[in-house]
């Protein structure tokens, strides 16, 4: 800062020195009062940049609890979809991505083979889910299936087997038109239409018709099978998929399922029960999960 | 950094290690040294205002008259460092502002005869300066440019010449001729407070 004397003039009186003396002081406190001004800004900036950091801060909690709480709710309420019989079947796949580490820790390492031995897996085709394909990546939550079972208590009578039988089947009867796994050729044309209006009787009596003309064959008894199920004939139902047991259509998932579901129909607990635990320990069957609920159910 | 210095605000006073560097410091007029003695006497400037019963919103008013008159009295060496922490002196002249706050504030002349301190020469000289700098801003405001500017820059804002020429602030390139130009404008003032004092019998 310069002295005031170095701008009075040469002759400068008291009255200059004084005026000047002045202004040094006055220009001494407009500096003073500026820089208490750049403090108080400089105060005030800081004072809002840690305002916005707790208010970034708090928001990113209440985002992190609200993750949480959501994730924690979300695992709460899919556990009951989770069949039990899943957790004791022996021969399900267990997916290892859900496993925990220390599941992981637990398990013994395998031996592994020289590398010359490893085989290339060959990747097995996880066919697309034919009812519900949405729910593909869904392991287990399923809907309820779109029709009730026949009514059995209108065919086999009053009965609290036949009521129960029919509850049971009602959570069961994942049962659609048209069939996997079948071409309906032209002489099929007739019944196909009455199948897709779920007119079964129509459609039987047509089919029964055409095996009297033609020669029987795979579709037909799928058909007629088919036809059999959904008006709740358990029995002969099984007598036509007994007629394509070891023919190649035998071999599709769905046919394997509605031959579950016949087979309950035909009151044949056990077998059912069988071909359930084989189809819920395919992973790649579509109707796994179908098989699985019955199988809950039926324990 | 941790979260909790995240979300603190810093504090000013972390850089000076004792009060002699903060003293150092505010004789340097250094921004965080300011902001430290004022965090400090901060406390104490709510406790005065309570005590004294004046408006809660004069606390900022009370803490920033007070660090004038603390400022001022380093400057002019009135106040030199013998080992106490700055802050407390600046305490110290809160209290004497906060007497003279509630001086201003009463109207009952009785009652300010209980008073000791009636002339506080520091408040006293402290408004001459405010009343002082008041004229010079309007005389700098009749003076226009580029006498505003150099002035301001170099005595108000306390910029060196050699940054006020790197920075192309005003018209003048060289420090040299720059600083001649601060001469003038400075006689210039001079002689318009002094036309002003004579006018007003001063």
């Amino acid at each position: 800062m310069e002295k005031y004397e170095q701008y009075l003039s040469d002759n400068a009186d008291n009255d200059e020195r004084r005026a000047a003396a002045q202004v040094m002081e006055g220009l001494a406190g407009l500096r003073l009062e500026a820089k208490l001004r750049e403090v108080a800004t400089e105060q005030a900036v800081q004072h809002r940049r840690t305002l916005w950091r707790r208010l970034l801060f708090t928001l990113a909690a209440l985002a992190f609890l609200a993750a949480v709480a959501y994730w924690f709710f979300s695992k709460k309420d899919a556990r009951p979809s989770v069949p039990p019989i899943e957790k004791q079947a022996p021969s399900s796949p267990s997916p290892t991505k859900k496993q925990t580490p220390e599941q992981n820790k637990s398990e013994k390492p395998r031996e592994k083979p020289p590398i010359a031995q490893i085989k290339p897996k060959e990747e097995v085709p996880v066919a697309p889910d034919p009812i519900f394909p949405t729910f593909a990546v869904q392991d287990e939550v399923i809907p309820v299936p779109l029709h009730a079972a026949p009514d059995l208590v209108a065919a086999r009578g009053q009965g609290e087997a036949n009521a129960a039988l029919k509850a049971l089947l009602d959570q069961l009867w994942y049962v659609t038109y048209p069939l996997q796994g079948l071409e309906v050729s032209r002489a099929f044309s007739s019944v196909d239409e009455n199948l897709k209006k779920r007119d079964f009787t129509a459609a039987y009596l047509e089919l029964e018709q055409l095996s009297s003309t033609q020669a029987t064959n795979d579709t037909l008894h799928y058909l007629q099978a088919y036809c059999l199920l959904e008006t709740g004939e358990g029995q002969e139902a099984l007598l036509h998929f007994a007629q394509i047991q070891n023919r190649q259509l035998a071999r599709d998932p769905q046919l394997q399922w509605y031959r579950g579901l016949t087979l309950l129909l035909a009151d044949k607990r056990s077998e059912a029960i069988a071909l359930f635990n084989v189809i819920a320990a395919n992973s790649g069957h579509p109707y796994r999960r179908q098989a699985r609920k019955a199988l809950k159910l039926l324990q | 950094m941790r979260i909790t210095e995240w979300l603190t605000p810093s504090n000013p006073c972390r850089q000076f290690e004792n009060n002699e560097q903060l003293f150092q410091a505010l004789k340097s007029l250094n921004n965080s040294a300011i902001r430290c003695v004022q965090n400090k006497a901060m406390p104490s400037a709510k406790k005065l205002v309570e005590q004294y019963k004046l408006a809660p919103e004069s606390v900022d008013e009370l803490l920033n008259q007070s660090s004038l008159i603390f400022l001022r009295k380093i400057e002019d060496g009135s106040y030199q460092f013998q080992g106490h922490a700055p802050s407390s002196y600046l305490v110290e002249i809160m209290k004497r502002v906060a007497l003279s706050m509630t001086r201003k504030r009463q109207t009952n002349y009785e009652s300010i005869e209980d008073h000791h301190d009636l002339h506080d020469p520091d408040i006293e000289a402290s408004n001459r300066q405010r009343e002082s700098a008041e004229l010079v801003r309007q005389f700098l405001g009749q003076m226009g440019e580029p006498c505003t500017s150099v002035i301001r820059l170099h005595h108000i804002e306390g910029y060196p010449d050699e940054e006020v020429v790197r920075q192309g602030w005003t018209r003048y390139t060289t420090t040299d001729s720059l600083k001649i130009k601060r001469s003038d404008c400075m006689k210039k003032l001079i002689q318009i407070a002094r036309q002003w004092r004579n006018t007003n019998n001063i």
